[in-house]
């Protein structure tokens, strides 16, 4: 694999790991509205 | 378009001849490989089918006749609950990361996966959550009895049983989170050259598709019990209505993951056998591109039915109409997949060998859990099924006859790939018509005891339903004792008995995992084939 494959690679998982986190916050944030 | 050729055949390279893996215990424990961790994942699953199996045949030896005979109400609801997370969270969900691991890296012309070392980091976070899951049976107060929903508020006064159950569910999504990114970054960006997204098998974009499926729902599912936790543990009030929470709001948020879920476990059975169909007709895909499109459809449309399955909550009849018209929507691209199995099977040169025969099963067995699913869709029908057989029914013929017997098409097809030898054809053929049978025999009498009214997690049911009872029973047995012929056939392939597998092992097979020899080398596409 490529140094420039890598990157890629690495900055594609990035971007996905922020989208778990964003989803997460964001049903914490409806159980917390809704709820408790 | 769904076939590819390379225009060079990377089995003579010089590259992939060459066997660098380690040895020993080593080689699995530190794999990096994609085809050894996908074994592993394939192992790991069937062993979690058994367990889980064994937990399902404990249930139907107790509900054989009425009155209590082995276990006790509580224990039996131990056994439901587990019997539910482990077949799904243990069995079908590593087992298609299994076929992902060993299938979309020679399909799309890689040479890995994207990310090795944490391709095998989510593999060795499973048999932990296994451990987990296994162990909670031991601890005071058992494993956790309150369903594989793990419902509120009867999840909060769980014992330390309940506990093990989150740490695992953590667990396990966290390992389902990273091999959903490894599947996206591998398909997105590590395609062979001219290997474009609409060229990829099937296969392939189920996985993207179902993937990006899983990132949007496992947090959801992490958050969701991390609520359960600190209610339980930290004083919050999220879910316990003593409280001031709302048990009803567990549901919504449980069920937004919990309807996407079911799509993640049939949307790779789906792209399995959009594979084995066309082989086995000897002509390509009826209508690929509808099929990328209505699988693309079929995942935005599970984010927003979830709460028919919460019709009995007591629903404003407006939300009982939208999610019931929503739900129907989905039959539409499940249609059409429908539709175009058997219009590429329409005046093809059919064969039935054991993929296609299971393909073939799959497609009506499916189907009937997809109507069943169709009349559970109708709220007033639903509201008074709802936590019945009937529903038992319904899902295990979406997830048994649909998701195990879609795995079990693709086991027959790519298992000359993966072991080099042709598997016993006529064990094979044993296995699906023994399969098939036993299990209209477990669960079609189900619709029955559903519609007449006996509720499911009981260990106790009233005498009127004892026939369909014992006859279930006697079924599942069969079904179980089946799986075994499976599991003779691939040792048996895999210890090298058997007529050796061609590179190309069924004639109308076609895609770049036929390019290479079979048994698949240990690297494959060092250097990449150029797709035409």
């Amino acid at each position: 694999m490529t140094p420039e494959q890598r990157r890629k690679n690495r900055n594609t998982a990035i971007a996905l790991v922020i989208l778990v986190i964003l989803v997460m916050l964001w049903a914490f944030w409806r159980g917390s509205s809704l709820g408790g | 378009m769904s076939s590819v050729t390379a225009d060079h055949v990377p089995a003579s390279h010089g590259h992939d001849d060459h066997d660098h893996k380690p040895h020993g215990w080593r080689r699995w424990l530190f794999a990096t490989n994609h085809k050894d961790i996908g074994t592993m994942y394939l192992i790991f699953s069937f062993c979690m089918l058994l367990e889980g199996g064994v937990l399902a045949l404990l249930l139907r030896t107790e509900l054989f006749s009425p009155g209590l005979q082995f276990f006790q109400p509580e224990l039996f609801n131990q056994f439901t609950t587990m019997h539910g997370l482990i077949m799904i969270f243990g069995a079908i969900m590593p087992a298609f990361v299994g076929f992902a691991n060993w299938m979309i890296p020679l399909q799309i012309g890689a040479s890995d996966m994207a990310f090795a070392r944490m391709n095998n980091f989510s593999f060795w976070l499973l048999p932990i959550g296994a451990i987990l899951f296994t162990v909670s049976f031991f601890v005071p107060g058992g494993a956790n009895a309150s369903g594989w929903t793990m419902y509120a508020p009867l999840s909060l006064q769980m014992g330390p049983g309940m506990d093990f159950n989150i740490f695992a569910v953590h667990i396990l999504g966290a390992s389902s989170i990273m091999g959903a990114i490894n599947i996206i970054v591998t398909i997105l960006n590590m395609r062979a050259p001219g290997m474009t997204l609409m060229k990829m098998p099937l296969f392939c974009w189920t996985w993207l598709i179902t993937a990006y499926l899983l990132l949007a729902i496992m947090p959801v599912l992490a958050a969701a019990v991390t609520m359960l936790l600190t209610d339980r543990h930290f004083g919050t009030a999220f879910f316990n209505a003593a409280a001031g929470g709302d048990p009803v709001l567990y549901q919504h948020v449980f069920w937004f993951f919990g309807h996407p879920e079911v799509y993640v476990m049939i949307l790779p059975a789906f792209g399995i056998v959009s594979a084995v169909v066309p082989a086995f007709s000897r002509k390509p895909l009826f209508g690929y591109a509808s099929m990328v499109y209505a699988t693309a459809a079929i995942a935005i449309l599970s984010f927003l039915v979830w709460a028919h399955h919460m019709f009995a909550t007591g629903m404003p009849i407006t939300g009982q109409l939208y999610f019931m018209y929503a739900t129907m929507l989905i039959s539409i691209p499940t249609g059409v997949k429908v539709f175009n199995w058997v219009a590429t099977m329409w005046r093809g040169s059919l064969s039935f060998e054991t993929p296609m025969l299971f393909a073939v099963g799959f497609i009506f067995v499916f189907v009937i859990g997809g109507f069943t699913g169709l009349i559970l869709a109708v709220a007033p029908i639903d509201i008074a099924v709802h936590d019945t057989y009937y529903v038992i029914a319904h899902f295990h013929y979406v997830m048994v006859a649909g998701s195990l017997f879609g795995m079990y098409a693709g086991a027959y097809y790519w298992l000359p790939k993966w072991t080099g030898r042709m598997y016993d054809e006529k064990l094979g053929k044993w296995h699906f018509w023994s399969s098939m049978i036993s299990f209209n025999i477990t669960f079609f009498p189900m619709h029955f005891l559903g519609l007449a009214g006996m509720p499911r997690r009981y260990a106790d049911y009233a005498a009127q339903f004892t026939n369909f009872n014992e006859i279930a029973t006697i079924g599942a047995f069969w079904f179980g004792f089946s799986q075994l012929i499976f599991l003779w056939l691939a040792i048996k392939a895999w210890r090298g008995h058997g007529e050796p597998a061609a590179a190309k092992s069924w004639d109308g097979a076609t895609g770049l995992e036929w390019t290479v020899p079979s048994p698949a080398p240990f690297h494959t596409f060092v250097t990449p084939p150029v797709v035409k």
